[in-house]
């Protein structure tokens, strides 16, 4: 597996995030989202400092909106997975799903097969 | 929506990256939340460590090439800019250009100035180890006397009890004739010395060593004194003359700085020369009549030294009363030093003060004016700032463009002013015997604080219209709809032109006061009548003993009124302090004392009160009379003078003896030394063969004659004394002399006057010009409507007229404070009248006036249809 394909698995989630918030994917809604779906706290410089270095890296893109008088008069930023994004996902789904196929019948005793 | 509190705000902006506005709204929208369920001050707390954890994004973004600017464009975008300005104000830029070259010369001479009085004899080497003894002396009364001088004594008895820790020289600077060859040279800084003076003072030599003045025969000059006598000959081995004595030149050392608090150009040495001084100078501690210098290796601890002199003094002296002796450090001297019998003209702290705080005002008052200029011209290029705002240009570039065209003008100023202070250099020299060189090279500390302080001031002063402009909106601006009210009214502009005012008003008051107070001085009653007054010193023994027969040969001619004469020269204070006992009183008194000739009274022309002047017709005056001036009368408590008995000292040819006298009359005060001083009260005893003999001759020429007067002077002195070159003063240069430092004070104080009012009116002078360009149109709008020409003028120089009345009303008080405090160093003081002040606000008030009249007077000129039509 190529070194570009690697994300870690904040990056995962965010991405994921985004996909599932389509066209209204900005800082606030993405925060939101994960931390309502997950149950887990996400801080603001965390996820910038992700989306940031994901979009420096080709998987997602962004753009401003427009301006609005509730935040201050600052454009919100919408973002979009890119294809390679996309690719990177699928690719590291199929990894895990082909590592849990692997996995002998009866090892995993505590949770039910499926 | 609840927006987060300013501070929390203006954090969020630090913190988060300037490209990602989104960031903040993120940040607005999610604490609007937040602060809506939670509680206040714990959600601001959790906020502030929020906007910490977006700091490592701040370090990632800026990497983006996306914000890269591309400055060398922008810089040579901001320069033409700047330049585009420039020439299309040429107005403006003069008064800048005028008023910052002004105050930058200004600066950089005061500077030079100020470096030059601080420097003092910090070219000595270990100079931080060097003091001077000097003692306050107990003259019996109230008054103690401080003086440089000290005892003969104090070297070998200081050497006795502290044996060699301390390197101690006496010093003496004297004036002398030198006889070299056939030619003859009156000469300052003779001086004699210990051969220890220069381990003390180290000097450079340029021939031979400082053992020289070990052999007392010897001769130590200076460069310039040995090139004087002995061109390009070797000097080395030359005899020159002194008194009479011939003394072998047997080193050569370089010349003292100017920066030295004494002046020495030839060194003889002390045990050579002790012949020419009277027998008590060796013999009686409590005279003095020397400089000490000590090098103290003890210097970390002047004042346990002091100490250890003062007991060591304590034990040994002789009489009752020791003086209090304390060392000063060598570098304190020249400015902070004012005793009597200083070694030289000393400089004042007080005036580096004074000097100091000139400069800054005056720059001050230059940067106000480009401050004030610049903001009131702004609104011409809030259509600029605008735009650039629109087209996404960043506060920070355009503070610094701002700062970048007050940097330009800065250096543009400068350059004028250092060609300004070339052009002012003799005038500076002239007004401070001080000369600037020009080695701006070697000069490089001198050269990085004139950049630093440009550097500083450009930036400060280019950020203000910068910091003002990008307070208005940019469509306000591009729309040209910048108001007055909109700029605040321009209350910065107010302050400033008050501020200006104010120091201008404080200033002018200053300089008015001082002039008055000058010309009472010149114009105040001495008692005596200087005009037409020469006074010869007599320079030999020989001629002291031929005064009689001088006055004679001199008397003949009708251009020579009267001649006298005195021991002590009359123009400098009156010394000789003598013990003095009057009768009934138990202990004596010091009291100055004045040995004069007959006729002394009259041919001054001071006024008898009481009983009568010494008198030929009374050969026991010599010894048994003496003449009380007034404060005498006073200070001895006598009711009644005349007649009563007054035991004193005098000087009987080799020794001194009790002269038991009787007061034959009162004169009037009067006053020849400075009138800081009060008159002191003098005791007039007469000058005979057998007792001091004169050594000033003061000659008064018949009015109109003196001319005459001084060629049958120098005749008659060639006659009688051939071997000396006649030398004489006129008393009123000498009591001018007097008040030198406050004239040369006065000139540099009104040419700093001037130069702030100069700056202050250039600064009034573009401001007007500018507000009368705001308001053309309702100019024009007044007239059509029928206002008269009077009455726009009226209401065009009111608002200025009122900003200059306040500034008087602030001015004069501090005026009055400064003027108070000043006036005190003298004795007799010129009161301080009101017109003084009224002069000031009046004539600051008419060239205020004049200045706006000349703006208004064109605008209220103008075609009303032009002026409307103009400002759509």
């Amino acid at each position: 597996m190529s070194k570009r394909y690697q994300i870690g698995e904040f990056e995962e989630i965010v991405m994921l995030t985004i996909g599932i918030l389509n066209e209204e994917a900005y800082g606030v809604a993405i925060k939101n989202e994960i931390e309502e779906r997950l149950g887990r706290k996400v801080s603001m410089g965390a996820l910038h400092t992700g989306l940031y270095r994901m979009e420096d890296k080709g998987f997602l893109i962004s753009h401003l909106g427009e301006s609005t008088k509730k935040r201050g008069g600052k454009p919100k930023r919408f973002f979009k997975v890119t294809a390679k994004g996309q690719q990177t996902l699928k690719t590291v789904m199929d990894h895990r799903k082909a590592l849990w196929d692997s996995i002998p019948a009866g090892v995993f005793q505590n949770i039910p097969s499926t | 929506m609840s927006r987060p509190p300013k501070w929390l705000h203006w954090l969020l902006r630090q913190c988060a990256p300037a490209s990602r506005p989104d960031l903040e709204g993120d940040f607005l929208e999610i604490y609007a939340d937040q602060v809506a369920t939670d509680n206040k001050i714990l959600t601001q707390l959790k906020w502030v460590f929020t906007c910490l954890t977006l700091l490592p994004l701040k370090i990632l973004i800026p990497k983006e090439k996306q914000m890269k600017h591309n400055w060398t464009q922008i810089l040579a975008l901001y320069l033409k800019i700047g330049r585009r300005t420039l020439v299309k104000n040429k107005l403006y830029a003069f008064i800048n250009l005028s008023g910052l070259a002004v105050g930058l010369a200004a600066c950089i001479l005061i500077t030079y100035y100020v470096r030059d009085e601080l420097s003092y004899d910090k070219h000595f080497p270990q100079h931080e180890s060097l003091y001077r003894l000097s003692a306050s002396y107990d003259n019996g009364g109230d008054a103690r006397t401080d003086a440089a001088m000290t005892s003969w004594m104090i070297k070998p008895m200081l050497e006795d009890q502290f044996g060699d820790i301390d390197l101690i020289t006496r010093a003496d600077f004297n004036s002398n004739l030198v006889t070299v060859g056939e030619q003859q040279y009156p000469e300052e800084g003779v001086t004699y010395a210990d051969s220890i003076f220069f381990e003390v003072f180290r000097m450079e030599f340029q021939k031979g060593s400082p053992v020289a003045l070990q052999d007392p025969s010897n001769v130590i000059l200076t460069e310039h004194i040995a090139q004087k006598y002995f061109g390009d000959e070797e000097p080395i081995g030359q005899i020159i003359e002194l008194n009479d004595k011939q003394f072998k030149v047997a080193a050569v050392t370089r010349d003292l700085p100017a920066n030295t608090h004494f002046e020495a150009n030839i060194f003889l040495p002390m045990h050579g020369v002790l012949e020419w001084y009277s027998d008590w100078v060796t013999s009686d501690i409590s005279g003095y009549s020397v400089y000490t210098y000590i090098k103290s290796a003890r210097a970390t601890n002047p004042q346990l030294l002091t100490n250890q002199i003062n007991a060591l003094i304590e034990e040994n002296w002789p009489g009752n009363h020791p003086p209090q002796y304390f060392l000063q450090p060598v570098t304190d001297i020249h400015l902070y030093s004012d005793l009597n019998y200083e070694a030289g003209e000393n400089g004042s702290i007080h005036i580096i003060y004074i000097f100091g705080a000139s400069a800054f005002i005056i720059l001050l008052l230059a940067c106000m004016n480009y401050v004030n200029l610049s903001l009131a011209g702004s609104f011409q290029r809030s259509k600029e700032v605008g735009m650039k705002k629109v087209l996404g240009a960043t506060r920070r570039s355009q503070v610094i463009q701002f700062q970048l065209e007050s940097l330009i003008m800065m250096v543009m100023g400068a350059l004028l002013a250092i060609l300004l202070v070339a052009l002012l250099a003799p005038l500076f020299h002239q007004l401070t015997d001080k000369t600037i060189r020009f080695d701006m090279a070697q000069d490089y500390p001198f050269v990085l604080i004139l950049l630093g302080m440009l550097l500083l001031t450009g930036l400060l002063t280019g950020s203000f219209p910068a910091i003002f402009l990008l307070r208005i909106p940019a469509l306000a601006g591009l729309r040209g709809r910048l108001t007055r009210s909109q700029s605040s009214r321009f209350s910065v502009r107010n302050i400033m032109v008050t501020a200006q005012f104010f120091i201008s008003v404080t200033l002018i008051v200053s300089s008015l006061a001082i002039t008055n107070q000058l010309q009472f001085l010149r114009n105040k009653d001495l008692g005596v009548n200087p005009d037409n007054m020469l006074m010869v010193s007599l320079q030999t023994p020989d001629m002291s003993a031929r005064y009689e027969l001088f006055r004679e040969l001199l008397l003949r001619n009708p251009a020579i009124e009267a001649v006298a004469a005195s021991t002590a020269k009359m123009t400098n204070r009156v010394g000789s302090w003598r013990s003095y006992k009057a009768a009934g009183s138990e202990d004596g008194v010091n009291c100055p004392t004045a040995v004069i000739s007959h006729g002394f009274f009259e041919t001054v022309g001071a006024e008898i009160l009481q009983g009568r002047a010494f008198d030929k017709a009374y050969p026991s005056d010599a010894m048994q009379a003496y003449v009380l001036n007034e404060s005498a009368v006073e200070f001895f408590e006598l009711t009644d003078p005349i007649g009563s008995s007054l035991t004193g000292r005098a000087f009987t040819g080799s020794q001194w003896a009790t002269k038991d006298a009787k007061i034959i009359g009162v004169v009037k005060d009067f006053h020849f030394a400075s009138l800081h001083d009060p008159v002191r009260p003098v005791v007039f005893s007469l000058s005979s063969e057998q007792t001091m003999r004169p050594f000033w001759a003061e000659v008064r020429a018949a009015p109109g004659q003196l001319a005459t007067a001084i060629n049958v002077l120098e005749q008659t002195w060639n006659e009688l004394s051939p071997e000396r070159p006649f030398y004489f003063e006129l008393m009123e240069d000498e009591l001018a002399a007097h008040y030198e430092k406050e004239d040369t004070f006065l000139q540099v104080f009104s040419t700093f006057s001037f130069l702030a009012i100069f700056i202050g009116c250039l600064g009034l002078f573009g401001i007007t010009a500018i507000v009368m360009q705001w308001r053309t149109r309702e100019i024009g709008i007044r007239k059509v409507l029928g206002a008269r020409f009077h009455s726009l003028i009226l209401l065009l120089s009111r608002e200025f007229i009122w900003l200059i009345a306040i500034a008087n009303l602030l001015g004069w008080p501090l005026a009055y404070y400064f003027i108070s405090e000043w006036i005190k160093n003298f004795a007799y003081q010129a009161p301080i009248s009101l017109w003084l002040f009224a002069a000031a606000g009046f004539g600051l008030l008419a060239v205020g006036f004049l200045t706006v009249f000349y703006h208004t007077w064109k605008a209220a000129r103008s075609n009303p249809v032009e002026s409307i039509k103009a400002s759509e």
